[in-house]
């Protein structure tokens, strides 16, 4: 009998475990979908404010990330970017975080000129999705200094409560 | 009994961690399915699948910087201006987080816009999100590779 409470111990021990740890896409989905239901039912207004202020949030941090780049603020860039960031810059070429920080750090990665426009915010539960059209004047180097227009997507996560840049891709515009 | 307790915790602790991963795998599974649907779609110019796989949010942003709603996008594919020959896929990964999917590969393409034949290969992003209770292409996005 006491074999049999430490087993039932031991298993609802590990059920609140892998709650709290493993990713279940489906039970949050499905979460997500209640939520939508009740907010249709009952706060419509209260889950659109949410909404709301999740995108004032995105658009705050795509401002901060834009400031970091022209100042060169790898510590700022650091806490901005997801530790499995996937960057693919504008020739195709794709980075990690420690390889893309590290070309900020050296000072490979120069920008004199970032404008940004036609931002969209479009927030899925915990995930956000961002697109803009950015011009940018920017030195890869050896090479010399080009000004372009082009087109960066963020996909953001939000990871232990805070929103984080896990994916970039920006596309030049022809 | 000792034994057999042991053995009856360890199937279902087995069991409960399976399901855990199955969960994701699942996602993965639907995901490259619907990837497998799209090419598909796309060879066939086929606008109402098209329509079913995107979600009415899209952003559909081509190699050339230029970027499409879903109303234009498939207003654009009615007029038939692109004929897809090939869409090959490789280095493909899945990467879910809860309600979004992200695929990413390197896709080589083969098509004929107005009559001018073109090969290319592009990094190729899509961003998939389970609206209700599908699974829909809310964004899309190429790079160029050299």
């Amino acid at each position: 009998m006491k074999l049999l409470s430490i087993s039932l111990l031991i298993v609802a021990f590990t059920v609140t475990t892998l709650a709290q740890t493993s990713p279940r896409p489906r039970f949050a989905a499905n979460t997500e979908a209640k939520e939508q239901r009740q907010a249709a039912t009952k706060a419509a207004p209260v889950a659109k404010m949410v909404v709301a202020n999740v995108k004032q949030e995105i658009l705050k941090l795509e401002h901060e990330w834009a400031l970091a780049l022209l100042n060169e603020d790898a510590p700022k860039l650091e806490t901005l970017l997801a530790d499995n960031l996937q960057y693919t810059r504008s020739n195709g070429k794709v980075e990690n975080k420690s390889s893309y920080l590290k070309s900020i750090r050296d000072g490979i990665t120069h920008y004199s000129l970032i404008k940004r426009d036609e931002v969209k915010v479009q927030v899925n539960g915990e995930t956000a999705i961002v697109t803009a059209r950015w011009k940018t004047t920017l030195q890869n180097k050896p090479n010399p200094a080009m000004t372009t227009m082009a087109r960066y997507l963020h996909v953001y996560v939000k990871q232990n409560g805070r929103w984080v840049i896990t994916t970039h891709q920006t596309t030049e515009i022809k | 009994m000792k034994l057999k307790d042991l053995v009856l915790t360890s199937l279902f602790l087995f069991a409960l961690t399976s399901t855990g991963f199955a969960q994701g795998n699942k996602v993965e599974q639907a995901v490259l399915k619907l990837e497998t649907e799209w090419v598909d779609a796309l060879m066939k110019a086929d606008a109402a699948a098209l329509e079913k796989l995107y979600s009415e949010t899209l952003t559909y942003t081509h190699s050339s910087g230029s970027t499409d709603t879903k109303t234009e996008y498939i207003t654009n594919l009615k007029a038939g201006k692109t004929k897809y020959e090939s869409l090959v896929r490789e280095d493909v990964k899945v990467r879910v987080f809860g309600n979004t999917a992200l695929h990413t590969s390197i896709t080589n393409i083969k098509l004929i816009t107005n009559g001018q034949p073109s090969a290319f290969a592009v990094k190729m992003l899509h961003v998939w999100v389970k609206e209700g209770s599908n699974w829909r292409m809310v964004a899309h996005q190429t790079t160029r590779l050299p």
